[in-house]
């Protein structure tokens, strides 16, 4: 971008102007705990050295082409979902799609920005390159089912039923447990659960929320689908371009948010399933019945490891060593 | 000359011939989708990506220059209309080697981001797994063709005794907006 | 300064005959290119042409042409035109009348405000001038209300794509517009109704054998309307899906009639493609021009000017209606539409008022563009196919402008003639 060069021949006082672009709009969670705070933080941390120009809500590319757009310096740093990009950030994506892994927003992104430090062929694979440098990873609260009009206690209740998914390896989870899913589009999905063309969706809480469908889904059932995985990223020449006090800066401000927005993202979380629950019913499982996710889930992830065995990325190794960082953060 | 016109023009009627067979297919497709969807509970998967991701771009970039050549993009004619027929000719070649000059670049930047789609082994994004670098390739043509048609537009204009206008003028009804 | 220079040169480049499309295309990229540099703008332009197509909901509007081309080469409408003024054309303005209703009528099939007119301007103006309506009466008629009824009725192009830009729900969108194209409808009526009174406009009166005999001729129209809403409101398919349904029916329906045959079938597919090619290159330029002028700042510093200077939400809303009215002066509605709502949208929600409600007001707004000289396209159609001039059918069109700005002025004061059916359905 433009900026680059001023940032390039700065002097000491310069200030330094970065562009920031993302899909989400200034509304979404992500924008309000992770990116506008990590912004603040920075341009605090450099006493307003650092400004960033902010271009939320898909103003300068489609959400598709955030991470190109990053690459290519149309932006200097971009948040996006690794889940939209499944080829070239595979591990990341990998972790954002198999289900049952994290419980909480919390725990998710503290295991996942561990990881991130410790594993270099996660760091090479998913971010060096394609030419970008991660700040943070934030991972949101879990995906789960909610339906219309049928109560979906055990895997097997998903048989036939019409579910919005958003694609990848979620996708084939549902599929997996014979559910239909149907891929709607964000502005169809109200019309969509209404009318009866689809009988449920994949959703995380806010998610249910932001998309304003709360008042026809009826269900929730919780065996938790795969999460969205957004990076925070900066490209990579901009990066070495930037001063060493500035990238301490930003490092700082991206650990800093590590804890805090999962905690923020949770409390959203468990205020809407609150709400929800006055109008509809989050499904209490049993013991057996939820034995019975947990292995069709378990089941399912074996299954779709096997079947990437002759790609050269190690998921086996990634997926084991996330687990054990999840589990320290219980 | 002529030759190479005809050439182009025979090759714009195959791909304005696809373009409109894309759009019967995709009435078709979409149709059995919702009725397997709604009686036996199978989708054709994939259909939602693949009609954005393929079907859309054949349909729109392959009748670029079909569209030009039927005086089909809609513009603004009040004051052009006031325009002797020297100063239109001189407008309207200026304009054509402007967009020209774009429209080749982008052609070229689609096929170059087509080849990254192959080297990066960039898929779609449905459950389905098919590549997705011959839609940028598609664009790319489509761009190329609407770049040659302005040029030789252009050339039409210069050389008038030499090269015979096709350009049927359509009526203004074809230009349909909202 | 670089901002106004790019503006300018956009408006040169249009008056001089550029096709609206490509004109948004070369002056965005060059825009793109000053304010930004080489890398912003090879990454802008190698991806914004695959991303502006590559969207399910987007193949709405190629299959609803489709069905409009497919309905207008089996002469449906002409049929339905033709029924109506048997039963109400004898009744002083009953021909005026029944080009309302046939509009209305044909607005539940066509999505395109331009495609509506030119084919009701055809069937309807000759009827009502031989009716002894004035000829400027009769242009105006048709030029001002046929596209606004097409497009505030669904399907509509125009509503889907704000949908699409803005993100807000299709169905609702399409829901919010029934309302206010009844409102629209039943103005015009009481309008013409009023005027035809002294004119002793009228044509013979039909025997009843006649009329029930007319009845026969629209049951085609009649299934395609009620099969299109009953794959919609049976849950069968959402309103992008009902436009293949809505095709593939025009289809069957023309040639179990015999009025469609392959050569027809595919004149109409090529103009379906032809049209779908200049919506595209419309869209594609909007998001190219939007991408300069997001990058050159100019849009947040105006967002951040108005939510600073402390004007009333009325006031702001009253400037922006200014404001589509005199951009409808010069641009079509898609590309106004296009160009304008990342830089209106924000300013709107952050005023809180309804998204869907908004979606309306615009299309309104911009639809009243179409027959305001210099450029009005459905003024020049209008104009080509009656044989008024430009400037008599404008003149003609000026009472009913006011009829559609009192449509504004009611939705504005009345929110819930436009969000009942969305919030109660
Ligand atoms: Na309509
Ligand atoms: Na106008």
């Amino acid at each position: 971008g433009c900026s680059t060069s001023s940032s390039n021949n700065s002097k000491e006082n310069e200030t330094i102007t970065l562009k920031l672009a993302t899909y989400v709009p200034v509304t979404s969670q992500v924008y309000k705990y992770v990116t506008e705070p990590w912004m603040k933080r920075v341009t605090e941390l450099t006493d307003g050295k650092v400004q960033f120009d902010a271009y939320p809500g898909e103003q300068l590319g489609k959400a598709q082409d955030m991470l190109k757009l990053t690459r290519d310096g149309v932006t200097d740093i971009g948040v996006f979902p690794a889940n939209y990009f499944p080829d070239n950030m595979p591990l990341t994506n990998a972790l954002a799609g198999l289900p049952n892994l994290s419980m909480t927003s919390h725990q998710g992104t503290v295991a996942y920005n561990e990881l991130l430090q410790q594993n270099k062929e996660l760091l090479e694979t998913d971010f060096s390159k394609n030419g970008l440098v991660p700040i943070l990873g934030h991972v949101s609260p879990t995906y789960e089912i909610w339906t219309t009009k049928k109560e979906v206690r055990v895997p097997a209740d998903l048989k036939g039923v019409k579910t919005r998914t958003l694609g990848g390896v979620a996708n084939e989870v549902y599929e997996y447990m014979g559910a239909v899913p149907v891929t709607v589009s964000h502005t169809e999905t109200y019309e969509a659960l209404e009318k009866g063309v689809i009988d449920g969706a994949g959703y995380s809480s806010v998610g249910v929320e932001a998309s304003g469908t709360a008042d026809l889904l009826k269900y929730a059932t919780f065996p938790h689908i795969g999460t969205a995985i957004h990076g925070l990223v900066v490209n990579e020449k901009v990066w070495n371009g930037l001063p060493e006090d500035v990238q301490k800066a930003m490092k700082e401000a991206g650990q800093e948010l590590v804890e805090q927005s999962g905690e923020k993202y949770d409390q959203d979380t468990e205020a809407f399933n609150k709400e929800f629950s006055k109008t509809g019913t989050i499904v209490e499982l049993t013991d057996e019945e939820k034995g019975k996710w947990e292995k069709v889930t378990k089941e399912f992830t074996e299954k779709w490891l096997r079947e990437q065995g002759s790609k050269d990325f190690p998921y086996e190794e990634v997926l084991n060593q996330y687990k054990e960082s999840l589990e320290k953060y219980k | 000359m002529e030759k190479l016109k005809k050439l182009f023009e025979s090759m714009d009627k195959v791909t304005s011939g696809i373009s409109a067979f894309t759009l019967f297919l995709m009435m078709v497709w979409i149709f059995v989708d919702v009725m397997l969807r709604t009686f036996f509970h199978r989708p054709i998967q994939g259909t939602i990506e693949l009609t954005g991701e393929y079907l859309m771009v054949l349909l729109v970039y392959l009748s670029l220059s079909y569209t030009h050549k039927q005086d089909g993009h809609v513009k603004v004619t009040f004051l052009e209309d006031k325009f002797s027929k020297p100063i239109k000719n001189i407008t309207k070649c200026i304009t054509n080697l402007f967009a020209a000059c774009l429209f080749f670049f982008i052609s070229i930047l689609n096929f170059q981001e087509g080849l990254e789609y192959i080297e990066q082994n960039i898929q779609s994004s449905g459950v389905l797994s098919y590549p997705l670098a011959p839609a940028l390739f598609i664009i790319s043509l489509g761009m190329m063709m609407i770049t040659l048609r302005l040029l030789l537009e252009c050339i039409s204009i210069i050389f008038p005794n030499k090269v015979i206008s096709s350009n049927s003028l359509a009526d203004s009804e074809k230009k349909i907006t909202g | 300064m670089l901002t106004l220079g790019i503006v300018l040169l956009l408006l040169l480049l249009l008056f001089i005959g550029m096709p609206i499309g490509f004109t948004l295309i070369v002056v965005g990229s060059l825009g793109i290119f000053l304010v930004s540099g080489f890398d912003t703008f090879t990454g802008i332009l190698s991806s914004t042409a695959y991303r502006s197509v590559n969207s399910f909901t987007l193949t709405t509007i190629p299959l609803f042409i489709l069905m409009a081309n497919f309905i207008s080469k089996s002469n449906i409408a002409k049929d339905l035109y033709d029924c109506i003024l048997k039963w109400i054309g004898h009744v002083p303005g009953g021909v005026g009348v029944s080009t309302v209703f046939a509009s209305a009528g044909f607005g539940t099939l066509s999505g395109s405000s331009i495609a509506a007119t030119s084919i009701m301007s055809k069937i309807c103006i000759p009827e009502m001038v031989r009716a002894k309506y004035k000829d400027t009466f009769a242009a105006g008629l048709v030029a001002s209300s046929t596209g606004t009824l097409a497009v505030l009725i669904p399907p509509s192009v125009p509503l889907i794509l704000y949908a699409v830009q803005t993100e807000t729900s299709i169905g609702h969108l399409l829901m919010a517009g029934i309302l206010p194209g009844i409102l629209l409808a039943g103005l015009l009526c009481a309008f013409i109704f009023i005027t035809s009174i002294k004119l002793n406009t009228k044509i013979e009166k039909s025997s009843w054998s006649e009329r029930f005999a007319s009845l026969k001729t629209i049951w085609p129209m009649l299934i395609l309307v009620v099969f299109v809403l009953a794959v919609i409101y049976l849950g069968i398919a959402t309103s992008t899906e009902a436009a293949a349904f809505g095709a593939l029916g025009a289809l069957l329906i023309g040639l179990l009639i015999k009025r469609l045959n392959v050569k027809s079938v595919i004149e109409s597919l090529k103009d379906a493609v032809q049209q779908t090619a200049m919506i595209f290159t419309i869209v594609i330029g909007g998001y190219i021009f939007a991408y300069f002028f997001t990058l050159t700042g100019t849009g947040q510093s105006i967002i951040s000017a108005i939510s600073e200077s402390g004007l009333s939400k009325w006031t702001i809303l009253f400037l922006i209606i200014v404001f589509y009215l005199i951009l409808g002066l010069f641009m079509d509605l898609i590309g106004s539409m296009i160009l304008t709502l990342p830089l209106v949208f924000p300013i709107i929600q952050a005023l809180g008022f309804d998204e869907i409600w908004f979606g309306v007001i615009v299309v309104l707004l911009l639809e009243i563009g179409l027959v305001t000289p210099p450029v009005g396209i459905n003024l020049f159609i209008t104009s080509k196919h009656s044989q008024v001039p430009v400037d008599r059918v404008f003149y003609g069109s000026i009472p009913f402008i006011g009829i559609l700005l009192l449509t504004i002025l009611l939705l504005v004061v009345f929110p819930q003639i436009a969000l009942y059916l969305p919030t109660n359905m």
